[in-house]
């Protein structure tokens, strides 16, 4: 089910293409597959932001079922969907939620403003020049995880 | 030393007087009939009477100029008099400020006036700036006798039969205010008041028809004279609705002037309210290097200059790994030995077996590896705070 605001990327050319084109914006890059329930709330709350934040983000969903993204899926270390990756100016932005993992969002948002405070926090941290923000959401809105090593 | 003392007593002028409130400082005061030498008085009653004198000033231009009043416009024609401590409304008048003008040429206010400035103010020179003389307002009077009687004939001249409701109105009785009621929204009332009547209101003044009695200079700031004014006196040799004749915004004179009257009214209150953005980003956000780069790149792609893609296969972005500690360019390093060691064990299996397939690289990875030992994540704060104690 292919989102009508949202791209859908498939091929690592695409995924490369829109790393490189997005420039001076926040690039979030959803990776999950469609079957999934908790990914297609996710990408409700995504399409329904994708507007608000026109202004100073991009959103764009991957296929994680896609064999060229799977490259992607490893380098991010990518283990639970869905994950959501923030970029700005093709460098990673890491976001401190209290969690585990920093690299990325697991899970999804509890509402659409939830997801703006989010990317506004991410643009502007990237726009005084840090690589890491804070979240800005309470800890009972942030989705619990247990990160495991090698699945052990 | 006891004389001393009494003068000192007679010098001590301790009168201290009542407290009252000064309407000119707006605040009260035990000073007496001496407050008003005070410097501080002096200051905030030249500014006062200035901003009553504006005042003035507008309804003297009504004076020169009388102008029809509509019913709609009375709730702002309306005055506040500073002296006389009432507000000016013109209910049921059919000229601008008539009752204001007829307020400030009666006796009652001249009283006022004096009462005022003899409290408030040092001198008394200046009572007739704040007063209409009975000359003026008898031209005033004959001005509008004129006006209406003009107006009264011309409609008779213009309006076809089924407006005899307007013919009686227009006369020069006063016009009631009519309230159109929501019952009434559906039918179709005919006009309070001609086409060519002057159409008034407080903050900008258009006028059209060919009654036009006003210079452009005589026209009171802020109202969009020029324009307006010329429109009018090319209306009176072309004509008007109901002679069929263009209307005013299409004349292409006119519409030159009002364009460019408009745009440059537009481009101040742009340049004024608006500021200008600056294209500038912050030179330290990040990623700012590379930013500028790929813009330079991309112009030069439009343009269709070739460009050396750095976009290979095997182009991954700037990305810190989850269980990497160290930079990002480590991460990256690191993340390429796995990757060709996973292609070498790949092809090694492949041509052994082609039905055997490692589904989980990092076994085999772990194989060659030294064993690791695993231990539970902790924060960096943790650690900071564990390693603080």
């Amino acid at each position: 089910m292919e989102s009508v605001l949202l791209p859908t990327l498939t091929k690592k050319e695409e995924i490369d293409r829109i790393i490189n084109n997005t420039i001076d914006k926040v690039l979030v890059l959803r990776f999950g597959r469609t079957s999934d329930e908790n990914c297609l709330l996710l990408d409700d709350i995504l399409e329904k932001s994708a507007r608000d934040v026109s202004k100073f983000a991009t959103v764009a969903l991957v296929d994680v079922d896609s064999d060229q993204v799977q490259v992607y899926v490893n380098y991010f270390d990518i283990t639970l969907f869905p994950s959501t990756v923030f970029f700005f100016n093709a460098h990673h932005m890491k976001l401190d939620s209290g969690t585990a993992d920093h690299t990325k969002w697991v899970g999804k948002f509890h509402e659409k403003q939830d997801f703006i405070d989010v990317v506004e926090v991410i643009f502007r941290g990237a726009m005084k020049g840090k690589m890491i923000v804070h979240c800005p959401l309470p800890p009972e809105r942030i989705p619990k995880y247990q990160l495991l090593y090698k699945d052990v | 030393m006891e004389e001393k003392n009494t003068k000192k007593e007679k010098k001590k002028p301790s009168k201290k007087s009542e407290f009252e409130f000064c309407k000119v400082c707006r605040f009260h005061h035990d000073q007496g009939p001496r407050h008003k030498y005070f410097p501080r008085h002096k200051d905030l009653l030249s500014a006062f009477l200035n901003r009553f004198r504006s005042k003035i000033a507008d309804v003297r231009f009504f004076l020169k100029n009388p102008i029809f009043l509509r019913p709609q416009e009375e709730s702002q024609n309306r005055v506040w008099c500073v002296f006389c401590d009432e507000d000016i409304v013109e209910l049921g008048s059919s000229f601008a400020c008539s009752k204001a003008i007829n307020h400030f040429a009666s006796s009652e206010h001249r009283k006022n006036i004096k009462q005022f400035l003899w409290k408030h103010g040092p001198s008394m020179d200046c009572v007739d700036d704040f007063q209409i003389s009975d000359a003026d307002v008898a031209k005033w009077v004959r001005k509008c006798t004129a006006l209406g009687n003009k107006d009264a004939s011309s409609c008779r001249g213009q309006l076809s039969g089924t407006s005899s409701d307007i013919h009686n109105k227009l006369e020069f009785e006063k016009v009631q205010t009519h309230y159109i009621s929501p019952n009434d929204l559906n039918d179709v009332k005919p006009l309070l008041y001609n086409t060519n009547e002057y159409q008034i209101s407080h903050s900008g003044v258009t006028h059209y028809g060919s009654h036009l009695n006003v210079d452009a200079s005589h026209l009171p700031p802020g109202v969009i004279g020029m324009t307006s004014t010329s429109s009018s006196h090319s209306s009176d040799s072309i004509g008007n609705v109901h002679s069929g004749a263009p209307p005013p915004w299409l004349n292409p004179n006119d519409a030159n002037i009002f364009s460019g009257q408009l745009s440059q009214t537009d481009m101040t209150r742009v340049q004024e309210k608006i500021p200008v953005k600056t294209s500038k980003l912050n030179p330290h956000r990040v990623g700012a290097a590379w930013a500028e780069r790929r813009k330079i790149e991309m112009e030069m792609e439009k343009r269709g200059l070739a460009v050396d893609s750095n976009t290979d296969a095997d182009w991954l972005p700037n990305f810190g790994r989850v269980w990497q500690s160290g930079t990002r360019k480590d991460s990256r390093k690191e993340f390429d030995k796995e990757k060709r060691k996973l292609v070498v064990k790949t092809e090694s299996i492949s041509t052994e077996s082609e039905e055997r397939r490692v589904v989980k690289t990092e076994s085999i990875s772990m194989e060659s590896e030294e064993p690791v030992q695993i231990q539970p994540y902790v924060s960096k704060r943790a650690r900071k705070e564990k390693s603080g104690d």
